[in-house]
């Protein structure tokens, strides 16, 4: 097999941090190259490095056999590489022809109908079947993430890496990238595939790069390694088997919601929360799971409906009124909606406190109630006047969580507790959820990672289209009666001991 | 912004920032050292105090509370309407022999009501600042053109002329009154809830509400603290001309911008610092001075102060790093 890309020794540091440290990583003809580890590995600063984003310090690179210089990531697309970013680079109003054709337009004046007749084939490559001259803004994001893809086949790319690529998608989208990359790879392009998520390395991945601290750990062909070992690799140690906590002692009613309507999101949304019990709303995304978390919340208007909480009636939603009755809440996207990423991680944590007037904001008695949460949950660094945009994702959500630990919390709403971040973070997340329903908080979670749904509740809503379409209690659970509910697949629904709404 | 999974050393930024923040101090020392040598008449008490420091109050108190506005990622275009809005609603008052106390009162209560609106549609109503501000620094204006007809409401009591535009200990009052407001708007911003939530506001609003804080509250509260001050820089104005003109104000909003960015506040929103706005105003009010005192032509002095935004613009580009 031949060698599209050969990086050594490479070396990178930040304002004296050694982020990189002599690590060297390959891509052959052909090949899904994983590249694994924590966040804070290195990973990103590696891949922006095969890039051209970062340059690195010392170290060679080699495309094709010829040592190259990348200064710029339009340097990197010359050389035949491309990246799917994790965020996606798509202008929205642009239709995905003119996406796809970026930069490539040909004439300077556009002659929308040829495009459209270029990309037809690219489209079809990556089976994206939306019309060429729909704006790419109407698409979803995994119709958004193959026009990516389209791109960077119709620049010829030979290396694509794709940064998480899955982290938005689901179940039967992630199949579709399957056969993408594997029909990419059969056409001998080479493939740097980041992901948190085993199976996919294990349906996708020839060999597996770990990277640990900025360290190269090693490369391993993926047929000849378990998950543990991988785990091991990139901890450095053994995490505690995953087995599933013992059962809990569910409460008296804590939330409960009745009737809860938005029009045209979701539909008579009915349910209830113990203390010290975990409920999941599952399904497929879009069946308006997010939705009826930010509804209780009060984040997003309501059209019919009503919320008591310990019983008592609340009157008029919205995060002010929740977050003094005792409700707490953690937004799926965290960049946009969980974190202020110039502030400290201090000001991050005591936001809440601060309101409830449990904190000041002298910096010593921030400390008071900063620094044993960061201890509690393991933030690293330890250091609360770090600036949050600088911790990795697993950490920021924790800087989070402790933000309703500090103000304290009967109820937690939480969306996608564990969304781009480490194993071992997810861990110690997993571990927090559960202490925290021991203490009586009653946690409604939405979740799309089965195994954590299947980890971690207590009892599974599973909604579809906007509709509650059942519940499974943590014995009835499993992922085919989870799915077959999304879906509203015939053959599960039978199964009798499931009652669907 | 590029996703940093990278850590580094804890404190370099809040370090790079006093360095900025010192570096305007630095420039503004350097200049008042070189013309000091190379400007005559430049180098002397009364003209630091009163050909800088008196022309920089104005525009300082105004800066304050647009300082506040842009922090949480706002503008206000208003506040020169404002001023002469609560200027001759003030001045009106007081010749109808109002106490000229009251007259202050109500003529702040009108700066407040004129931000109040201003926040609420904001916030409220969901506008963008700067469409808000635009159309009610045209509205505001207007209702004092209409309130006086279009005529400057002359003569004002002895007494109140005195008491903010007269002097203490040689010091102009309108200096002393920007001085304290800058300490006292600092010390909110750094050591209070309010000033605390107000910057993470302008670092993610939507973060802040959804950790359950009103953030309407305090996004208005910033629009009424920018109509505040800029109808107590008007009041502190017309007691130094001795007459309110509905005219007043015109570009204020420019020049009070023009300070708090050369002070180093962002317009993105989520930093900036009041002591920068003042140097700012410090800056631009000296050049202008030198510039007067060199006998420049006024359209060379605006050529001049277009450049020191520029230029502290891109000082700024390039000392933020990436």
């Amino acid at each position: 097999m031949t060698e599209l890309l050969s990086a050594q020794h490479i070396n990178k540091s930040f304002s004296g941090v050694h982020v990189l440290k002599d690590v060297q990583f390959s891509l052959r003809a052909g090949e899904v190259h994983a590249l694994l580890g924590e966040n804070g590995a290195g990973k990103s600063t590696l891949l922006k490095t095969l890039f051209g984003i970062y340059t690195p310090d010392s170290g060679t690179l080699s495309i094709a056999g010829q040592p190259v210089t990348l200064h710029s990531p339009k340097d990197a697309q010359t050389h035949g590489i491309a990246m799917i970013h994790q965020e996606l680079a798509l202008i929205p109003e642009l239709s995905v022809a003119q996406n796809v054709l970026l930069g490539n337009e040909g004439k300077e004046v556009l002659n929308y109908a040829q495009m459209e007749a270029r990309v037809r084939p690219f489209l079809a490559q990556v089976g994206l079947t939306a019309a060429p001259n729909t704006p790419v803004k109407r698409l979803t994001i995994a119709q958004q993430q193959m026009v990516e893809i389209a791109r960077a086949v119709a620049r010829q790319a030979r290396i694509i890496i794709m940064d998480e690529p899955t982290s938005s998608l689901t179940t039967h989208e992630i199949e579709q990238l399957y056969v993408v990359v594997r029909e990419l790879t059969a056409s001998g392009v080479g493939i740097i595939y980041v992901s948190h998520h085993f199976d996919e390395i294990e349906a996708l991945a020839d060999r597996v790069t770990v990277l640990r601290d900025g360290n190269y750990i090693g490369t391993v062909d993926q047929k000849d390694v378990t998950q543990d070992q991988l785990v091991t690799m990139m901890v450095g140690r053994e995490l505690a088997a995953q087995d599933a906590p013992e059962d809990r002692t569910p409460g008296a009613v804590r939330l409960d919601v009745r009737g809860l309507n938005r029009a045209g999101v979701f539909e008579d949304v009915t349910l209830q929360v113990h203390a010290g019990e975990v409920v999941t709303l599952a399904g497929l995304i879009g069946a308006g799971r997010t939705e009826v978390l930010r509804a209780i919340y009060g984040a997003d208007p309501i059209s019919s409906g009503q919320i008591e909480l310990d019983g008592q009636p609340v009157p008029r939603l919205s995060p002010a009124v929740m977050m003094r009755r005792g409700v707490g809440f953690i937004a799926e996207d965290r960049r946009h909606q969980g974190i202020v990423p110039d502030a400290k991680v201090s000001v991050n944590m005591m936001l809440t406190s601060w309101a409830k007037g449990l904190v000041s904001v002298r910096e010593a008695d921030m400390r008071r109630s900063v620094e044993p949460q960061m201890q509690a949950l393991g933030i690293r660094p330890a250091n609360p006047n770090q600036t949050i945009r600088r911790l990795s994702g697993g950490n920021q959500q924790k800087v989070i969580l402790g933000r309703w630990l500090a103000a304290g919390c009967g109820v937690l709403l939480i969306d996608e507790p564990t969304r781009g971040i480490d194993v071992a973070s997810k861990a110690d997340i997993y571990r927090l959820v559960d202490e925290l329903a021991r203490q009586g908080v009653a946690v409604l979670m939405v979740s799309s990672e089965l195994p954590e749904v299947l980890r971690l509740s207590d009892r599974i809503l599973v909604m579809r289209e906007g509709r509650l379409a059942g519940e499974l209690s943590r014995a009835q659970a499993s992922e085919e009666r989870i799915l077959a509910l999304a879906t509203g697949a015939q053959t599960h629904a039978k199964d009798p001991s499931i009652h669907a709404v | 912004m590029q996703k940093t999974q990278v850590s580094t050393p804890s404190n370099r930024t809040t370090i790079i920032e006093r360095l900025r923040e010192a570096g305007i101090l630095a420039i503004l020392l350097l200049g008042a050292v070189v013309f000091s040598f190379t400007v005559p008449s430049f180098f002397s008490v009364d003209n630091a105090i009163n050909g800088i420091g008196l022309s920089a109050a104005i525009n300082t108190i105004v800066a304050i509370g647009l300082t506040y506005v842009i922090i949480t990622g706002g503008i206000d275009l208003s506040v020169g309407s404002t001023a002469a809005l609560a200027a001759v609603i003030g001045a009106d008052l007081m010749q109808r022999g109002l106490p000229a106390l009251l007259a202050v009162l109500i003529a702040l209560a009108v700066g407040a009501a004129a931000g109040l609106i201003n926040g609420l549609l904001v916030t409220r109503v969901q506008l963008a600042p700067f469409i808000v501000t635009l159309g009610t620094m045209t509205f505001y204006r207007g209702l004092a053109l209409s309130y006086t007809g279009g005529q400057p409401i002359l003569s004002l009591p002895d007494g109140y002329k005195r008491a903010l535009g007269g002097d203490v200990l040689g010091l102009p009052i309108p200096l002393i009154a920007a001085l304290l407001l800058v300490a006292a708007f600092t010390l909110i911003l750094r050591y209070t809830k309010t000033g605390q939530y107000i910057l993470a506001i302008g670092g993610n609003a939507e973060a802040v509400r959804l950790s359950g804080i009103n953030t309407s509250r305090y996004i208005t509260l910033t629009y009424v603290i920018s109509g505040m001050l800029a109808a107590f820089a008007a009041l502190v104005l017309i007691a130094q001309l001795g007459a309110a003109e509905p005219i007043l104000g015109s570009g204020w909003e420019l020049s009070a911008i023009a300070a708090s960015v050369v002070g180093g506040t962002s317009l993105a929103g989520g930093k900036g610092n009041v002591v920068g706005a003042l140097l700012g105003a410090l800056l631009l009010s000296m050049l202008q001075n030198v510039l007067t005192l060199l006998g420049v032509q006024a359209f060379y002095q605006l050529l001049a102060t277009g450049l020191i935004i520029i230029g502290a613009m891109v000082i700024d580009r390039y000392t933020r790093g990436n």
